[in-house]
Formats: C-alpha cells, structure tokens, sequence
C-alpha cells in the first residue's frame, strides 16, 4: 500500500510558514548581548520542526538548508555563541530564503538557486568561524546538568499503522536524544520474516534509557503526536539531585545564554507546533468548515426570530412554557453565534507582527531611524476582515517611514529625537474595531496638497476645513513625495487603501500637524456576518440600523422642529441642532409619517457627526445575519446590506456613515 | 567481467544490482540515495527477490541520504532472515545517514554495521 503523502503537504506549509513567523518575530525581539534563552529556544523550535517535516516530506532543499540554521541555533541555545546583531542579521535573510523555498516547493516553482546558495555558503562560514564572544563560564553548564539529571526508563512501541500516520520513529528517537544522554535497544521479537512483512507496517520497538534533566512533559511532548499510535510506557528510574539545580541557577557569573541548560524542560525541541498544540489544545480545521458553520448559525438565528414572531401573537399566559422554552432558544442562539464568530476571530498581532522586520528592513534602507510601538495587538477581530486590512496597513506604515519620519539630521534640526516612531494601535469601540496608524514625522503640507491638487485638475477650495484636504491624499493618482522610491511615492495605492476599507464596510480619518506628524485612523465592523440592529419601520418597510451607531431615539415636540429655507428642517435635542432626516424621502416611499412630532426620531452618530433620522416607530431590537446586497443585488446609496426577518421578509441595513455624511454635510454647507 | 542490471521498482526507485560473472559468488545491491517511507514499498518488492540467493549479497549503502525507521526495519528483516538461513549480507560504505539512524534504533548489531557510527 503506497502512502498518500501530498495530503500532509498543505499541513507542513502552513505549519512551516508559520514557523517562519514564529521565527521572525522572535528574532526582532532578540536583545543583542542580553539574548533571552527562552526566546532562542523558541526560535530554535521552529527551525528544528521545519526540518524534521522537511526532510519527512522530502523537500531536501529546506530541510538541508534549515538544519544549517539550527546548527546555529543550537550554538546560541547551548552557550557556545553569544548572539550577536550579524547572527541575528544572517538568521533573518535565512528566514525570508526558507520561506522562498517553501513557496517554491508550494507551487512547484523554480527556488531562487542564487540567494539560497550565497546564504548557504554565509551560513557555513559562520558555522565555521570560532563562535565570537564565547561566554566564558559555559562549560560548567553541561556540568550541571549532568550532575542534575533524571534517570528515565522508556518503552515505546509503536503500533503497526504508525509508518502510515507519517510518523517515523526515527525523528522521534533522534528528538528525544537531544534530551540528554541515552541508550537505545532494540526489541525486533515481533518482526516476521521478510517473506510475509508489509513494508509500511511497523513491527519494532524500543527500550530506552534517557538520562536528561527534564520533566515527564518534556518527554511526553516528543512522543506527543505517536501516543495514540503506540504502546508507551516512562518511568522514573532515578529522581536528580534536586540541590545541585538549585546551586546551579543563581549563579550571577553565569552568562545568560548558559542558563537554558537549567530551564530544559522548556527547551524540550520538540516541534513547536506540536508544543503549541499541547499548550492550547488546538486542532486546524479549514476556513470553509467554519464558514458554513457560521451560515448555519446564521439560518439558524433567522428560525429564532421567525419563532418569536410567531410567539408574539400567543397569549403568554396560555403558552407559558412555549413563551419560557422560546426564550431560552433565544439566549442560547445568541451564546452559540458568539462562540461561533469567535472561533473566527484573531488576534490583531496576526497582521501587526509583520511590521517590526518591515520598519527595521524599510529604515535601513531608506537611512532613517525608527521605531515601532504596537498598542492593543490582542484585539481581536474576524479572520476575512484580518487578511483584508493587512496590505491597506502595510501600505499606510510604508507610507508613515517614507514619507511621514524624516532624516535624522532633519529631525536633530527640529528639535525631535532622531529616531522616529510608528505607533500601531488597535481598540474594541462598540461593534467596531478602530485602528490607527501614526507617526511623528513632518505631517501632511497643507499648502502643498492644495497645489497638488489644482496642478491635477481637483477642484479644492484654499478655505477647506484641513479634514477635506488631508483627504486628498486618498485621490487617484495623488502622489506629493518628491521623489519616487520603490518604497512607495508613485500616488499608487493610497486610493487603493481607501477604496479597500470602504469595501469592508470601514472609514479611514486623517489628522495631521505641520512638522508633529499624521494619524490615519481606520474603523471597521468586528465581522462581515452578523450586526446588532434596531429595527425601525417606514411606512410598509422594515429598516435594520446598526445599534453602535444609534445614540438615542426620541419623540420631538412640534416647537423643537424647525425649517431652514432651502434646506429641510432641524431639531433641537437638548440644546443641539441637527439636521432632521426622514427616512422616507431619503428613499422615496410613497407611504409613512410626514410630522416628526408624530413619529420617532432616532439620533445615529458616525466620525463624530449626527443626523436624527425619522421613523414611524421602533419595531424593535434583533441581531440580523447580514446578506451582501451587492452579489445579490446590486449596491444602493444610503444602503450597507439586507437580511431576512421572522416573518421571512427582506429588510434593507442602512449605511449609517454614508446617511450622515450625505446630510450632515449637506447641513453645514 | 560484471553484469549490470538496473531495475525500476513500482515506487520509482532504482536498485543496480551487479555480479561477478563466473563464480557468481557474491551479488551487490547498490541502494538509492533516498529511503523514505516512499520507497519502502519498491526497496521490500527489490530485496524480496533476492532475501533467499545463495551468494554473498554485499548492499552497497554508500549513497544513503536519507532515510526512514521503515527502511531500516526492511533492512532487520533481511538481514535477520538471511543469517537464520546460513547466508550472509556485507555492507558496502555505509554511509553517515544510515550509520546513525542504525545507531539512534539501536540496530547497529542486528544489521552487523560493525563499526562505530560518527554522531547522527
């Protein structure tokens, strides 16, 4: 029976590109001279299962070349090399040249055979150069741990199918020698002759004395993917010297790198993913699965609220236990909804984590000096919306360094430190997430986009508020750095970025001052899938506003709606005027209330700005799965979405930032 | 003067197997590079034929790269099959990869690789 093995193929990419992040990620945050033993091991995990997947899959190429990196990973997690800024250097080129040759395995592409080799022969000379800044007390770090380590005796094996899992016991044995010392023996009772044996069964097993300063977990975790595939059994022969641990460790001479011999049960090199997966206990499953789960519940919402509809019109008296078993349907959809939307969620660090190699590579290129600050990178927010405000973001940070942080000199003269920072920053407000991207640099020239944009053909009043011109920027073709780089400065992309967050249903602000710098901010909807809504009525139409947006209804009195010559009427609520909006001349329905004071006004709120809305009543409040009128239908102004009520009616979402800049603008102009 | 044959197995491997030409004394399997659990199938379909030859099978494992615990186990089977029966194997240059994973199974004996495996 021939193995399948093309099946595990996409796993060990994206585990491996991940591993790639991981790696990444962990080498920027590397303190050089103070390196973080436990940052190394990780480092050194990710590497070490690259290659133990690599060389399984046959893709010789990575599998070669990541056991270079870990050769010198292990220099460094050992002791035997202080971690200095080339190293870390070398090791990220070798990330980027890994990840080029996992593509190129993806795809069955050409790898770039040139980069890879130049690498390999850096690589190589560095293994081969004396580790520089040997830490001088690393030698008594083995002396410890061989004076400290546990005595562990080892049965494992295998079940027969356990070739066919795509496990080979091999790497296992080979993963739990990198524990400590050990003796293997071999038990081949149970081979059968070679007449009747099937080659892809597997009939050894192993007896093993393992002796390693380290935990059962650590030992645990090697055999963690072959448990439920084989027999094993470890025992604790002989417990260490627990005083010599203790003496060892507080050794202040001790360099920081000799310390990760003591902490070895952390630095089990084991497959990091597997150490992740036994950390958080998680499973991979495919996007699609999840998404028609999130349909389901959708549907599933929609029979809750049909059922509730229904219920309404029964006498609760009558139907008491039909009323309280609807209502505990109605608390559980909502948990279930939650619990599955979260499944979807990600942390903001997914797209965030790309940014510290970019600002330090983008700098070095451009001589600039910066750094980044990232504030709120656990915010969580939908996988679709994640993946499709990552190049908007990427766009805008490039963008911040090249053309916000200026020349360190030209910052001395001004007076500001002469690294400049990016700040990042995500936040949870209502059912949005806000992001912003600022910087401390120049800040956007006034003057300068006005001329740009005559020079373009833009028509733009000398006496814009400076939100109007700082817009600009976001023109089609609106380019005013000076000169363009292959960074960015063609006037490419910044419409695109635009054009890309309304498309998810966000806004993007820009604030800037002259020579202080620039914030874009970008507010975008947690999920594509599901809204609170407040359910109004117009006439025959039901109409869905978005709850975050709602700040309060109200029934006016006659005296507080006025007219304005020209340009509709007003309310006063509370002291403030704002433009009076109803519903039904925005979209000419033919019926509904004409006097405010006889219908409701609902007060909705987008980029600071209100517009009260006016409704013939509130119907009420519902979650509502949103449907894309756009691939259904076709888009419509003032309109974000449909959904389907109880009653199985379709009910328009209203497009509270587009209703608000429409009629407030039209108010104050 | 030698034969040389050259076989194609199902899972594409290649195993050149030569002989001397008069005594026919001895017959030397010369293995690939790659044992992966691949080719486990097409090295026990190669080796099956040759488990009961009476001459001398010398495997020439100088090429080895890489290889798997199933090859290996492959390796046991006819080693352990042909000693029981009086007949011997020799290995030819067995390179690091197989010295080592030998040495790491604790299979070093079994498969009489003899000397000391350098580090795996």
């Amino acid at each position: 029976m021939e193995i399948d093995f093309s099946r595990f193929h996409q796993t060990f990419f994206e585990e491996s590109f991940e591993g790639l992040d991981v790696m990444e990620s962990a080498l920027l945050k590397l303190d050089i001279g103070n390196a973080d033993s436990e940052i190394i091991n990780t480092i050194f995990r990710a590497a070490h299962s690259m290659k133990g997947g690599a060389a399984t899959f046959g893709f010789l190429d990575v599998a070669g070349f990541t056991h270079l990196l870990e050769t010198l990973l292990d220099q460094m997690r050992s002791g035997q090399r202080a971690v200095t800024q080339h190293d870390v250097d070398l090791l990220l080129r070798s990330v980027d040249v890994v990840r080029g040759l996992l593509t190129a395995a993806r795809d069955s592409t050409a790898a770039d055979t040139q980069s890879v080799e130049q690498l390999r022969a850096e690589l190589e000379q560095t293994l081969l150069s004396a580790p520089s800044d040997k830490p001088a007390a690393v030698s008594a770090a083995p002396v410890v741990a061989a004076k400290a380590s546990n005595h562990w005796h080892i049965r494992f094996a295998p079940h027969r199918n356990l070739f066919r899992g795509g496990n080979d016991p091999l790497r296992i044995i080979r993963e739990l020698g990198t524990l400590g010392e050990m003796q293997v023996t071999l038990d081949d009772q149970a081979l059968p002759s070679f007449e009747v044996a099937d080659a892809e069964d597997c009939y050894l097993a192993w007896n093993i004395e393992l002796h390693a300063e380290c935990s059962r977990a650590s030992v645990l975790e090697v055999f963690a993917w072959v448990e439920d595939e084989s027999d094993l059994t470890i025992e604790l022969v002989q417990e260490k010297a627990a005083a010599a641990v203790v003496e060892a460790k507080p050794e202040v001479t001790k360099p920081q790198l000799a310390v990760i011999q003591g902490g070895r049960e952390n630095a089990a090199p084991a497959d990091a993913h597997k150490a992740s997966s036994g950390e958080s206990g998680s499973i991979r499953v495919g996007t699609e699965k999840i998404d028609s789960l999130i349909n389901l519940v959708g549907e599933l919402v929609i029979t809750q609220a049909m059922l509730a509809q229904q219920a309404a019109a029964l006498d609760p008296v009558l139907h008491e236990k039909l009323m309280t078993g609807l209502s505990q349907l109605d608390r559980n959809t909502r948990s279930m909804q939650e619990a599955v939307m979260s499944i979807r969620m990600l942390p903001m660090d997914f797209v965030f984590s790309r940014f510290p190699r970019l600002i330090r590579d983008l700098a070095g290129k451009l001589g600039k000096q910066a750094r980044l600050v990232m504030v709120g990178e656990s915010t969580e927010l939908d996988k679709s919306v994640i993946e499709k405000i990552a190049d908007p973001l990427n766009h805008l940070v490039r963008n911040s360094l090249d053309h916000g942080i200026e020349m360190p000199d030209v910052r001395l003269a001004a007076g500001k430190d002469s690294s400049g920072t990016i700040t990042l920053k995500a936040a949870h407000r209502g059912g949005s997430i806000m992001i912003e991207v600022s910087d401390d640099g120049r800040g956007l020239d006034r003057a300068k986009l006005i001329a740009k944009a005559k020079e373009r053909g833009i028509t733009v009043s000398d006496n814009a508020p400076d939100g109007e011109i700082w817009q600009l920027i976001f023109a089609p073709g609106f380019s005013t750095a000076e000169k363009v780089t292959d960074i960015s400065g063609r006037g490419v992309g910044m419409d695109v970025v635009k054009k890309n967050i309304q498309a998810l249903g966000g806004q993007v602000d820009i604030t800037s001052v002259d020579g202080r710098g620039m914030t874009i901010m970008i507010r975008l909807p947690l999920t594509l899938a599901i809204l609170d809504g407040m359910s109004v009525s117009v006439g025959e139409e039901i109409f869905i506003v978005p709850l975050n947006a709602v700040a309060e209804s109200l029934q006016p009195r006659a005296e507080d709606v006025k007219s304005i010559a020209g340009q509709g009427r007003v309310v006063r609520v509370r002291g403030e005027i704002l433009p009076l909006v109803p519903l039904r001349e925005v979209f000419h329905l033919g019926s509904g209330i004409t006097e405010p004071q006889k219908g409701i006004l609902v007060l909705i709120e987008s980029e600071g700005r209100k517009v009260a809305l006016m409704v013939d009543e509130l119907v009420g409040q519902q979650q509502v799965v949103i449907k894309s009128l756009e691939s259904n239908y076709r888009r419509i102004s003032g309109i974000s979405g449909a959904t389907i009520l109880g009653d199985g009616r379709v009910a328009l979402i209203l497009d509270v930032g587009e209703l608000v800049r429409a009629n407030a603008c039209d108010q104050a102009a | 003067m030698k034969k040389k044959s050259k076989s194609e197995s199902a899972a594409g491997i290649s195993l050149v197997k030569e002989s001397g030409n008069s005594a026919e004394s001895s017959l030397v399997i010369k293995l690939p590079a790659e044992l992966g659990i691949e080719e486990a199938g097409g090295l026990r379909q190669m080796l099956a034929k040759d488990v009961a030859d009476e001459r001398v099978v010398t495997l020439d494992a100088s090429e080895i790269q890489r290889i798997h615990a199933a090859a290996l186990q492959l390796f046991c089977m006819f080693c352990k099959d042909r000693r029981k029966a009086g007949r011997d194997v020799s290995w030819r240059e067995p390179s690091v990869a197989l010295r080592g994973a030998a040495a790491l199974l604790g299979a070093t004996t079994l498969l009489s690789l003899g000397m000391e495996p350098e580090a795996a």
